[in-house]
């Protein structure tokens, strides 16, 4: 590590200790996943204040608000949100997945409305591909987008969006060329959630809570301006997105996960687990699992440069989404028998909801399967099936 | 096929019928969500159509006189649909107290006609007995807030059975991470409890035959969960085709295909060892370790199973309205409830 980025470490631990500590306190730790719901308007303050100690978009240009932060800043920045306790993250679609789209594949005019709501920590934005025929094949979306003028009008429907109840924008995957295939003839466009001709509806999950939604579009619309890249071309845009979304936070990720587990491992020393030898055997191996995907984060780093390649990021993504999965269930077998009650309404411990929530990790984002086969493909050049 | 297989099957189909009409899955979702935790309708119309109740309870005191192969059959249908009920339980317990004869003569009769719910406590751990008073907290008992008596396993290796209204008793209800089964502490403080056999082979009895039970309903669930991810693979479909025709899922489902013909094979076998009467079977183990083994095998079964097609499911999986979820719940649950399987494999562990 160079003197700078120690320098810019303590500048960051700094700020989140005084804010976490002080007038953001009540918010330190909530809203993770599985609780997407807690203190919502709370945590949008948060965004504001994160926005306005220049901490959203760090590894953005200068004249976009950014502070073109290095990589590693960006990682030692994810480090020690996660470990000051910072909240689960209402802009983190904003951030990591809109906004890089928006620099890379976006106009000088796109550049200058939306990326300073992002940076401010103001827009929230949600992700607005999958559909009921078009999940793992996202080429096979549906939604209809019509033009009418200088408008798009959108027709169809969306699901599984997470934070689409409480999103300002979406960024839709839909179908510009009506006689199109796959991966042609669709757009990139940029839709306000906020007007008629568009209703969300909340989807309870396993976990008893609602953080996604289906979205439906019914003579929804916007300018054309709002579309990113050419018509036509959003395939190719949509990818960029997907590649930044398996993208950089991942080291910043582990620290949250190494909180996970030391809770974990504690539980079990209070309560005996830990003289289990089935129970300490898995939580050793946890402890180990844990420690390669940091040495090969920290491996994958090294070599990255600046950005991390979409192959790099199918296998960190199946590592740690594995892992985390096996820490859940972990989790829940230490507790034994205290496991099995939940709260009133269906009120989740923190190991609970990490025993369940981490059933998504293997799905969204590109699936176990789907990356397997990215790995197969692209790393061994197996032929496709 | 002899007489009581055809018996069995016939059984089968109409437990089978009854829950497809009387269970489907809305009413089994209002029936975890009620105060009850189950629907008390379903139960006391099982009693009294179908003679569930009286299943096991003799003749002689009213009751059909089938033994514990035929209380497995209806516990596997109701394992198969996830349906919140005591009825699983309330069917060992009547077999128990079958086995424990002239001591439970009046609650056998009141078996035999009425809807009485049993539940089973003391499988967290035995409750402390004192000068024949019951005294200390059964944990996690399933749903033994709305039963109408408790089975009690104390600590001297004596079953007693009390009724939750005697003074002393006290029921803490608790929603449960398995929605399908509630669960509850049950205090009992000096509770006077008859009884009802001497010696410990009633308490073995009953701690084998709740596994026992556990064992078949995870594996008819295991069976069920995989069936229904099997149907949805072949109808839907991504990159143009049945996602079951790709291979990567064709092989996973065919590894849980086996571990299910498995699961279910031990959960049967266990049944027959115990419905036998024999003290070992022709490897020389007897009940109590093959009761361990089918739990343990049946359980984890379900858990992966469910893991597996929550996960096929890919985004309806994840939601509450699709059912596979309650089959990952119930099958995190078994694996802990009535012996950890951790520590039932740490005792078996002595058979090497
Ligand atoms: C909690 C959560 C949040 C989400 N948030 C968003 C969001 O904000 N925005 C958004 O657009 N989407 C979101 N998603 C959707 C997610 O991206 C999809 O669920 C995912 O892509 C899988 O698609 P699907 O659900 O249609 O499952 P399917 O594609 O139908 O997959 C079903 C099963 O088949 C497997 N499969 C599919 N194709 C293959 C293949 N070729 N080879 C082998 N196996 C295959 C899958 O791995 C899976 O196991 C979210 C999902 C979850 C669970």
């Amino acid at each position: 590590m160079t003197a700078d980025d120690a320098e810019f470490r303590a500048e960051v631990r700094a700020w989140l200790t005084e804010q976490l500590t002080g007038e953001f306190a009540d918010v330190a730790g909530l809203g993770g996943e599985g609780r997407e719901d807690e203190a919502l308007d709370r945590r949008r303050e948060w965004e504001r204040r994160l926005g306005a100690g220049g901490w959203i978009g760090l590894g953005w240009p200068v004249e976009h608000g950014g502070r073109g932060a290095s990589l590693a800043q960006q990682v030692i920045f994810h480090e020690e949100y996660a470990r000051a306790n910072g909240p689960g993250r209402l802009l983190h679609m904003s951030e990591q997945l809109v906004g890089p789209t928006i620099l890379a594949f976006g106009s000088a005019e796109q550049k200058r409305r939306f990326l300073p709501g992002i940076t401010a920590g103001e827009t929230l934005w949600c992700q607005g591909y999958s559909e009921p025929g078009a999940g793992s094949d996202l080429a096979g979306v549906r939604t209809r987008a019509v033009r009418e003028g200088d408008e798009y009008v959108l027709t169809g429907q969306k699901v599984w969006t997470s934070l689409a109840h409480v999103a300002d924008w979406c960024f839709v995957l839909a179908r510009t060329d009506p006689a199109s295939a796959r991966h042609t003839g669709l757009s990139y466009l940029l839709v306000p959630l906020d007007q008629p001709g568009i209703e969300v509806r909340p989807i309870k999950q396993i976990t008893g809570t609602s953080e996604f939604n289906e979205v439906f579009f019914d003579g929804a619309r916007t300018p054309v301006a709002n579309r990113v890249g050419a018509e036509g071309d959003g395939w190719r845009v949509a990818m960029g997105t997907l590649g930044f979304e398996r993208g950089v936070a991942t080291l910043g990720q582990q620290i949250g996960f190494r909180r996970e587990l030391d809770h974990v491992v504690a539980l079990a020393r209070r309560n005996g687990a830990f003289d289990e030898p089935e129970l300490r055997d898995r939580l050793v191996r946890a402890w180990i699992g844990l420690r390669v995907l940091r040495y090969t984060a920290v491996s994958t780093l090294r070599s990255a440069g600046s950005s991390v390649s979409g192959l790099e990021a199918s296998l960190s993504k199946l590592q740690w989404a594995t892992w985390r999965r096996d820490l859940g269930e972990l989790a829940v077998d230490v507790l034994g028998e205290d496991a099995l009650t939940v709260g009133e309404s269906y009120g989740l411990s923190p190991e609970q909801t990490l025993f369940l929530f981490s059933r998504a990790d293997t799905i969204y984002g590109g699936s176990n399967e789907v990356q397997r086969n990215i790995v197969a493909e692209r790393l061994l050049g197996l032929p496709r099936g | 096929m002899n007489e009581d297989e055809g018996l069995r099957e016939e059984m089968r189909k109409a437990v089978a019928d009854f829950l497809r009409a009387e269970a489907d899955p809305a009413r089994r979702r209002t029936a975890m969500d009620s105060d009850d935790g189950y629907d008390r309708s379903l139960f006391e119309r099982g009693v009294t159509e179908l003679g569930l109740g009286g299943l096991t309870v003799p003749e002689a005191c009213g009751g059909l006189g089938l033994g514990f192969a035929e209380a497995a059959v209806v516990i596997e249908e109701f394992g198969r649909a996830v349906v919140p009920s005591p009825v699983p339980d309330t069917l060992v317990a009547a077999t128990v107290l079958a086995e424990a004869g002239e001591p439970a003569q009046a609650v056998l009769r009141r078996l035999a006609t009425d809807p009485v719910a049993i539940a089973v406590a003391g499988l967290a751990g035995p409750v402390g007995v004192d000068g024949g008073r019951l005294h200390g907290t059964a944990r996690a008992v399933p749903h033994g807030a709305r039963a109408d008596l408790v089975l009690v396993l104390g600590e001297d290796g004596g079953v007693y059975l009390v009724s939750p209204a005697e003074p002393g008793v006290t029921r803490t209800a608790h929603w449960a991470l398995d929605h399908t089964r509630r669960l509850a502490d049950v205090e009992f403080s000096h509770v006077p409890a008859k009884r009802l056999a001497p010696g410990d082979d009633l308490a073995r009895r009953l701690v084998d035959l709740v596994r026992i039970a556990i064992a078949v309903e995870s594996a008819a669930a295991a069976s069920a969960c995989l069936e229904a991810t099997v149907a949805y693979l072949k109808v839907r479909e991504q990159f143009g085709r049945p996602i079951g025709s790709f291979q990567a899922l064709k092989h996973r489902c065919a590894d849980l295909a086996v571990a299910v013909h498995g699961a279910l094979a031990t959960a049967r076998y266990a049944v027959r060892c115990a419905a036998s009467g024999a003290a070992t079977d022709s490897s020389g183990d007897d009940v109590a370790t093959v009761a361990a083994i089918a739990k343990t095998v049946c359980t984890d079964t379900l858990m992966s199973v469910a893991a597996d097609c929550l996960q096929l499911h890919g985004g309806v999986g994840f939601t509450f309205e699709h059912d596979v979820h309650l089959y990952l719940k119930r099958g995190k649950a078994n694996q802990v409830l009535a012996g950890r399987n951790a520590q039932l494999r740490a005792t078996l562990a002595a058979k090497l």
